[in-house]
């Protein structure tokens, strides 16, 4: 299975004042087709700032960081981005069908843009709210709006960070369930900054744990469950609790 | 020095240096338009003088004084019509109605009822001024929480007493950012009457140089009233935080409507 | 029901104007030299009106505003947008700005006189400059609190250059510009009509100098009336303007 991103010893140094002040040490990861990656760590390991180098947003100060065989220098076609503040980042002005279609709307036909629209709006369950406006949405809506806007780019690798850190906790279990099924449907690549210990467990097929600053990943673990998941039967599942044990242990032990 | 500090004055160096060399090397060429170096020596001259000094004051005079009077009639009908729903039922059309009425229209009323006087400069100064302290004041009562009323009658306050010790003090700081804005605009207004009609103080010293053709010291009186209106500004900003230092000193209050 | 008793409720509100009117016309002397009663101002004005000289102050009045308006209003949304977009250009400029700024607008009026002597473009000059500043200001403010996030998100949905300028940042500046252009009408009556009563150029400004001078309280009275008249449907029509340019936003805290 090819890799669609590779880093080695990717570094990120950004001027702090007068200073320099290093973000990212020699991170190394790959990212193959269709699996979901977890990245969990404390508030300002630095997860974010790997995130963004990812996404293109931020250039690495060195290092390797290669999508698709191509190094990245800004946005790579087909990877999309979803951020933790959503309301910041939907315009207020356009309705929910047109903030879905920011990304395509000047790359593609009317009518291809129309029907992506469709599809995305349907596969985060919004559909008949299309006329809606942002502000008349929930917290929880309006950040599906956000993940519909992403997916009707056809991207082959989604970039979330800690999306469902500001919703309530009924909102969040259904929508990291949605996503599973999202995968399951479309066969997209995920990479997903938590800092709920739980979540990355229950999302990932790898978790990658963050320790920082200066942010370094410590270790990746392989997530082996059930891939039919259910939020009370597979948390509580022996392997899970494992997992959860070691991992706060690792976390614990980072401290 | 902060960078962005830095840069602003060498903007404002840059700019000075090109008005001062476009008309050197004539570039540009009005006839009336001085670079900025005689300006500086024909203000130089002018604040040696004490006529410059007793126009400002006169200036400043008119001004205060039909603030003040804006003031008191502003806060009180301001009071009362937060206060009384039934005297704002009566009135609020007529206040909508009348404050796009521009306070320069009422020179010419002004001129026509006392002439070139002081009472002509007050009659174009007071109502524009009126209504910042007015809205102010309704708003900053109006919006006070239903709480401070429980307070009020709890502690069975009469109305006067509760106008004084609640209600006034909280909605103070609307009241002081009102009075702010309508000194500035006072003083603007005074500068515009001078123009039209009363012959003293600065606004009549700008008109007076400009039919002169002494574009030198014209130059020099405009800048005065840019320094005054900036000066009262900072005055009346370091009094708020002075009165009401929990209030001003966070750097967000918001403008009047 | 409830646009009658709007109606009503406005009409109650008009009481005080109604009740000063009617009192002045009842115990004023006639024909005062200072307070002629509201029956003389009418006479006067219909003479003004039959002679043709107040429907050509109107127009002149009206028009030369409204050049001077749509120059401020053109330039200022281009200079902000220039100058907000570019950060360094807009600290440089900061000061010089401000200074501008602090400037009452009237006393551009003996500058430009001086300048451009007595005509229709000095007019038409002056109230663009005056104008300019509020428009100005506003618009390089709407700039500067467009969301870093969404700035982020449009790069990340690899959005060209202009589509940036004509979908994200000309919406977000909108309502900052159209507030910039409320606050300048008004500017832009009272610098017209000050003009006017400063050098008798034709305008309403003018008639009620002429009036002044000559002794005829009625007219100057009846002209006010007038004044106030376009200043309160000038109001009204930029409230309807914005309500309706506005009409997609999130409703804003309002009075």
């Amino acid at each position: 299975m090819e890799n669609l991103y590779t880093l080695r010893d990717v570094s990120l140094e950004l001027p702090i004042g007068k200073n320099y002040r290093k973000i990212l040490q020699n991170i190394n990861l790959d990212i193959s087709a269709g699996k979901i990656y977890t990245i969990v760590g404390a508030s300002g390991c630095g997860k974010t700032s790997l995130l963004r180098v990812l996404g293109g947003l931020t250039l690495a100060s060195s290092g390797a960081i290669s999508y698709l065989s191509n190094p990245v220098k800004a946005p790579p076609d087909g990877v999309a981005f979803v951020f933790q503040d959503y309301a910041s980042v939907l315009l207020p002005w356009r309705n929910i069908a047109k903030n879905v279609s920011l990304g395509i709307e000047s790359k593609l036909s009317k009518v291809e843009c129309g029907k992506r629209v469709e599809d995305a709006i349907a596969l985060v369950k919004l559909s008949g709210r299309e006329l809606d406006y942002p502000w008349q949405l929930s917290g929880g809506m309006q950040q599906r709006v956000q993940l519909a806007r992403a997916l009707a780019t056809k991207p082959t690798v989604l970039l979330m960070d800690e999306p469902f850190a500001a919703l309530d906790a009924m909102t969040k279990t259904g929508l990291q369930d949605e996503l599973l099924k999202l995968r399951d449907q479309t066969g997209v690549s995920i990479v997903f900054i938590t800092h709920d210990i739980e979540e990355a467990i229950y999302l990932g097929d790898e978790v990658s744990l963050m320790q920082g600053p200066p942010g370094q990943i410590v270790e990746r673990i392989q997530i082996d469950l059930p891939q039919n998941k259910n939020q009370v039967y597979t948390r509580s599942l022996p392997q899970f609790l494992e997992y959860r044990k070691y991992i706060y242990d690792a976390i614990e032990g980072c401290k | 020095m902060k960078s962005s500090v830095l840069k602003g004055l060498g903007g404002v160096f840059i700019f000075l240096l090109a008005w001062e060399s476009f008309i050197f090397f004539n570039i540009v060429h009005f006839e009336y338009l001085p670079p900025p170096t005689k300006i500086c020596k024909a203000w130089i001259s002018l604040v040696q003088q004490q006529k410059y000094w007793l126009e400002i004051g006169h200036t400043l005079f008119a001004s205060l004084l039909g603030w003040m009077i804006a003031s008191i009639v502003g806060i009180l009908l301001g009071t009362t019509l937060a206060i009384s729903k039934r005297f704002r039922q009566f009135s609020l059309t007529t206040i909508e109605v009348l404050r796009p009425l521009p306070g320069v229209a009422f020179a010419p009323v002004g001129l026509l009822l006392f002439g070139f006087s002081l009472n002509m400069e007050l009659t174009v100064i007071c109502l524009p001024t009126l209504w910042p302290i007015l809205m102010n004041s309704m708003v900053g009562i109006l919006n006070l929480s239903k709480k401070l009323e429980e307070v009020a009658s709890v502690l069975k306050l009469t109305p006067t007493e509760s106008i004084r010790k609640i209600y006034f003090p909280a909605a103070a700081s609307s009241v002081l950012v009102g009075l702010r804005i309508s000194l500035s605009l006072a003083v603007v207004m005074a500068v515009v009457a001078e123009m039209i009609g009363n012959p003293e103080g600065l606004g009549y010293a700008i008109v007076r140089e400009q039919q002169a053709m002494n574009p030198n010291d014209m130059f020099a009186y405009i800048f005065t009233v840019g320094c005054v209106g900036v000066c009262i500004n900072y005055v009346l900003s370091q009094l708020a935080i002075f009165i009401l230092p929990g209030q001003f000193l966070r750097k967000d209050i918001s403008q009047s409507i | 029901m409830k646009k009658i008793s709007n109606f009503f409720s406005t009409f109650i509100g008009l009481a005080p104007l109604f009740l000063i009117l009617v009192l002045w016309e009842l115990f004023s002397n006639k024909p005062s030299p200072h307070f002629p009663a509201p029956s003389y101002w009418l006479q006067s004005i219909q003479q003004i009106f039959l002679n043709g000289i107040l429907i050509n102050s109107i127009w002149n009045t009206i028009w030369t505003f409204l050049i001077g308006l749509l120059i401020a209003a053109s330039s200022g949304f281009i200079l902000g947008i220039l100058i907000g977009i570019n950060s360094s250009i807009k600290e440089w400029t900061a000061f010089i700005l401000e200074a501008f700024r602090s400037l009452p607008p009237p006393v551009i009026i003996p500058i430009a006189v001086l300048l451009m002597g007595y005509s229709p473009s000095m007019k038409i000059a002056v109230i663009s400059i005056a104008t300019l500043w509020p428009i100005l200001l506003n618009v390089i403010a709407g700039v500067s609190q467009i969301s870093l996030g969404v700035i982020d998100a449009s790069k990340s949905l690899k959005l060209s250059r202009k589509d940036m300028l004509l979908k994200i940042v000309f919406p977000s500046v909108l309502p900052f510009y159209i507030l910039g252009i409320r606050v300048a009408i008004p500017l832009a009556i009272v610098i017209t009509l000050l003009i006017e009563m400063l050098t008798g150029m034709i305008g309403l400004g003018g008639i009620m100098i002429a009036g002044q001078r000559n002794y005829n309280s009625a007219q100057v009275f009846g002209v006010l009336v007038i004044v106030g008249l376009l200043g309160l449907g000038i109001n009204l029509f930029s409230q309807l303007i914005e309500r309706q340019l506005l009409k997609n936003w999130p409703p804003k805290k309002s009075l």
